[in-house]
């Protein structure tokens, strides 16, 4: 098979995760030296597809070959789908070409699962060593890392690559039970476990030889939830997020809507991607990674999901009334954040400017915070709500209409 | 006030250039409204010469306005729009008179510097995203690349393909500018020099891997064309192959017969199922 034919396998394949960032890297230059890549920190999204997504890496499988029979995803054993195979040589050619066109900033390496966990990831790791040894390829390299496979491989990976992965997929054991029968909530963190120590140990070194120690996947790790593809409620997948982001030190949690896939399993849906539920959930997300919130304040304890209707921000502030309005001349940055429709970078403005002079509505509105939700809930040197409006009038007020809610499918 | 009165200076749209005759004229007190640069593109507007400030004898006095505050300047100065170098010293006048606030978002003239600041930094990075290298047709080239900013940024933002591609050797060509890497060092010029110009915007290359790459990396399924605009404006479109393919993937997904994530070409191949005695139980 061409590679061009395998590419648009393999690509196809790839598209149901949803990571793509190249962020977080240490600082490293190609400037007079053999080899190409470098890496500064900062993230860049190449190009944008018609889905609003960025791209950033050259994400593709190894193979989607694979003898697990995961009811959600498309390249299950089960599957009746075309199947294609890069040679590590292979996936090294496109990244190098792509990477010096400009196209990428690296490569995300993910693979269906052959032969066995351990063969799988060796030749993942590879694919890594190939780049960085033989090319000296200093762009970022994004490794999925496979639950079940020895602790040592997955270190070799850490040191190749910048960021590893294990997909949790769904948010508990009966969930991947019933859809994933051959992964379990054990193994995966399991493999989170290894790369969290692996992490750690370069992190213990004395600092005057941290520089010189080998780095392990220095861009941190991550994993990716499916939402919609099973009953979970939100509760239980930002508890789950909860839990692995203070036991495994995660970077990103992801959250991926379920996309009908061809020759659906009778197990998963075939409804459209529940887009707007999923963006919920990223919000929530960055204010429990941004802002210091908890989960549990995040939702209503007689509530298993996030309202579509209002962002979770909102909905904690309408549910908090006793702690508004803030005077957003006195309190602290901290809690100027948490006013709906003010953002951490304008709270941290807002503190800037108040220290030279009163701030005033006017202000906010030149900040580009979003008065209309802000309103209710602040006072300024110039205002201060006319009346303790009730928070069921309030939502109603400031709640998406039904017509914006249809155009989230 | 008459234009008489109005000192009308020209610093060839160069920062260190107004940056001089902005302090000699804040050390002659000219006020905002007391002095005005003319555009590159419109010399001699007001028929006039353009002045030249004489400084002031020994010792001038001393200027309050703190490093970071010129660094933010100096960015905002890079932000193409008429009258760029009037406002910067509009700023500047305030910073000098004790106005900190003059660079705060909340004011109104902070606010303009620091959007056009964003704005900048905005244009840098798209230089570094959507520039795209071809392969070149002269044998001592390695890639070329043709670029159109909005903003005046290739200078101070090209050095970055360098620590890219190590030791390969490239051209960065725009309508205002061109960079020049000879694999050590990079060579800066504006106006950008023909021969530069012609390898950049004379190459054809086979890019089909890309477009199939983008093709079946799109997911029909999660159609957001508002999401993609937002952050890749079509003004970059004409210069990239995804560009041309945009339409066609859309007006596919619109047409909805498909209402799954999996590309047509892609299914309509044969497929294969994994015989299940090979899985082995780890």
């Amino acid at each position: 098979m061409e590679i061009i034919a395998k590419l648009a396998i393999l690509a196809d394949a790839a598209k149901y995760d949803a990571s793509c960032a190249s962020s977080g890297a240490p600082k490293r230059s190609s400037r007079n030296k053999a080899g190409i890549g470098s890496t500064n920190g900062a993230g860049i999204c190449h190009s944008y597809t018609p889905d609003g997504r960025c791209v950033s890496l050259l994400k593709i499988l190894l193979t989607n070959f694979c003898l697990y029979d995961c009811q959600y995803c498309v390249s299950r054993r089960s599957n009746d789908v075309p199947r294609a195979r890069f040679t590590p040589a292979e996936v090294v050619r496109l990244t190098l070409d792509f990477y010096q066109r400009n196209y990428v900033s690296g490569l995300f390496l993910s693979s269906g699962i052959i032969r066995s966990a351990d063969y799988t990831m060796e030749q993942l790791v590879e694919v890594a060593r190939l780049l960085r040894e033989e090319h000296q390829f200093r762009g970022y390299i994004h490794l999925k890392t496979i639950p079940d496979a020895d602790p040592q491989l997955i270190a070799a990976a850490g040191r190749y690559a910048d960021r590893l992965s294990v997909n949790i997929e769904l948010p508990s054991n009966s969930a991947l039970q019933r859809l994933a029968p051959e992964k379990s909530i054990a193994g995966i963190q399991a493999a989170m476990g290894v790369i969290r120590d692996g992490r750690k140990a370069v992190q213990e070194q004395p600092a005057r030889g941290r520089a010189k120690a080998p780095r392990f996947a220095p861009s941190g790790q991550s994993t990716q939830l499916i939402v919609g593809a099973e009953p979970s409620s939100d509760k239980v997948i930002l508890t789950r997020a909860q839990h692995l982001y203070q036991n495994f030190g995660l970077r990103r949690v992801y959250y991926s809507a379920f996309t009908p896939i061809p020759k659906s399993p009778p197990l998963v849906p075939l409804q459209a991607p529940p887009l707007l539920r999923e963006h919920r959930l990223y919000q929530a997300d960055f204010l429990m990674r941004g802002y210091g919130f908890q989960a549990e304040e995040l939702l209503h304890s007689s509530e298993e999901d996030l309202p579509l209707d209002i962002d979770p921000k909102l909905g904690w502030a309408l549910r908090h009334r006793e702690q508004f309005p803030v005077d957003i001349n006195r309190a602290s940055q901290q809690m100027i954040a948490r006013v709906p429709g003010i953002g951490l970078r304008s709270a941290q403005r807002i503190v800037a400017l108040r220290q030279v002079r009163a701030v005033r509505l006017e202000d906010l509105r030149r900040l580009r915070c979003a008065l209309e939700k802000a309103r209710p809930f602040i006072i300024t040197r110039d205002y201060r709500p006319r009346q303790d409006s009730a928070s069921v009038v309030l939502r109603q007020r400031l709640s998406l209409s039904a017509q914006q809610l249809s155009l989230w499918g | 006030m008459g234009l008489a009165n109005m000192y009308v200076l020209d610093c060839q749209d160069d920062f260190e250039q107004w940056r001089e005759q902005a302090r000699i004229a804040l050390q002659r007190s000219l006020l905002p409204g007391e002095v005005c640069w003319q555009a590159e593109a419109a010399p001699d507007l007001f028929g006039a010469q353009s002045a030249v400030l004489a400084p002031l004898p020994e010792p001038a006095p001393a200027l309050l306005v703190p490093a970071r505050a010129v660094d933010m300047l100096a960015l905002a100065a890079r932000f193409r729009a008429p009258g760029r170098w009037d406002f910067l010293y509009k700023v500047l006048w305030r910073l000098n008179a004790g106005e900190r606030q003059a660079i705060m978002a909340g004011d109104p003239d902070g606010a303009i510097l620091q959007k056009r600041i964003k704005a900048v930094r905005r244009e840098m990075h798209h230089l570094h995203a959507f520039l795209r290298f071809r392969k070149s047709t002269v044998a001592e080239l390695d890639w070329v690349a043709w670029h159109e900013p909005a903003h005046d940024i290739l200078d101070l933002a090209s050095s970055h393909f360098a620590e890219r591609l190590g030791q390969q050797r490239w051209v960065i060509a725009t309508p205002q500018d061109g960079v020049f890497y000879d694999g050590e060092a990079l060579h800066y010029a504006r106006p950008c020099p023909e021969p530069w110009r012609a390898v950049a915007k004379g190459v054809r290359d086979d890019e089909s891997l890309w477009a199939t790459y983008y093709r079946h990396i799109f997911n029909p399924a999660r159609l957001n064309r508002e999401a993609m605009q937002g952050h890749m404006p079509r003004r970059f479109w004409a210069q990239l192959e995804e560009g041309r393919l945009i339409p066609e993937l859309i007006s596919e997904a619109q047409r909805g017969s498909r209402r799954s994530g999996q590309r047509e070409s892609v299914a309509s191949l044969p497929g294969k199922q994994i015989p299940a005695r090979l899985v082995r139980k780890p």
